[in-house]
């Protein structure tokens, strides 16, 4: 039985209204079981275990001020 | 299919300025670079698609020197990276928008012509991409923090990331700020944050990319900050 308390998340989680579920690093304990599963296989939650999960996909960001070249 | 009318043009936006009531019309042009690969033999031209697209915008309107107006936006801006959203389909949740960044304003102009309002137009060659995606908090106000309804992506989950794009209008309060995030699950039940845009406390725009999966269901939320803070803005994602 997967159980929240033996993962850790490495993406900020929240319920559909926006309720914090856990933040990166906590414990995923109030993450619900049935969500589990995908959030493993996508590695959005790592086992405790893992020293530093790999960092995800990080966002590449352009403002107003920025110039320009992708 | 539908047919639409200038009333459904939800808005336009122009690095958080709203130019959307100085407008008269607006064009956007989305070109492939072909190359010629008839040779010897030959009895018609043939062209080869590169791969390579262009994107461009033309607006024209009228001339506003307001501090929110069109001259603000557009004058002296020539040079200068932009991030453009307009949407055709009108200003509702989960209609399309189209959005650029990278648009440099390369021309702006302003013409006086006898019994006429000065007119103001500008043109924009995009040198990034050109996104269309759905407007995930339509431009209006909001006194509050909040969440918007979720959109369920008809094929599932896409692998290939994505573009979200904020755009604020109008700012009012104490020290106000807005942070707004995209979020993204697999059963509609469980969020994780998948974009989280700088925090905004003014006018301002910005795109910010993903790679990777994109899950099938998204929507945004956004957290108020500051005393009686209230912000205009648009929300969208674009799946890539």
């Amino acid at each position: 039985m997967t159980t929240g308390s033996d993962y850790k998340a490495t993406r900020r989680l929240t319920d559909r209204a926006g309720e914090v579920l856990a933040n990166v690093g906590e414990t995923c304990d109030r993450v619900p079981a049935d969500s589990m599963g995908w959030l493993i296989e996508q590695r959005i939650v790592v086992p405790l275990s893992e020293e530093s999960a790999p960092p995800p996909a990080g966002p590449t960001r352009r403002r107003a001020d920025d110039d320009g070249g992708e | 299919m539908a047919k639409y009318g200038s009333n459904d043009v939800a808005f336009f936006l122009v690095d958080g300025y709203d130019l959307t009531g100085l407008s008269t019309s607006l064009a956007d042009t989305t070109s492939a670079s072909l190359e010629e690969t008839h040779a010897l033999g030959d009895s018609y031209p043939e062209q080869t698609a590169t791969g390579l697209q262009t994107a461009e915008l033309t607006a024209e309107g009228f001339y506003d020197d307001a501090t929110d107006g069109s001259n603000a936006a557009l004058s002296g801006n020539e040079t200068t990276s932009r991030v453009v959203c307009y949407g055709y389909q009108g200003n509702t949740i989960h209609k399309y928008m189209v959005g650029h960044t990278g648009a440099f304003g390369g021309t702006y102009s302003r013409t006086a012509s006898r019994g006429e309002l000065h007119k103001a137009s500008a043109s924009w060659t995009v040198t990034g991409q050109k996104d269309t995606g759905q407007i995930m908090h339509a431009l209006g106000s909001e006194s509050a923090t909040g969440t918007s309804a979720a959109d369920g992506n008809a094929s599932g989950s896409s692998a290939s990331g994505g573009a979200g794009y904020l755009q604020v209008t109008v700012k009012s309060g104490t020290s106000p700020t807005l942070d707004a995030k995209i979020r993204d699950s697999a059963d509609n039940s469980t969020y994780a944050d998948l974009i989280s845009f700088t925090q905004a406390t003014g006018v301002t725009a910005e795109r910010v990319t993903v790679s990777g999966t994109v899950n099938q269901y998204t929507l945004a939320s956004w957290t108020h900050g500051g005393t009686s803070p209230v912000f205009t803005f648009m929300i969208a994602f674009a799946r890539e």
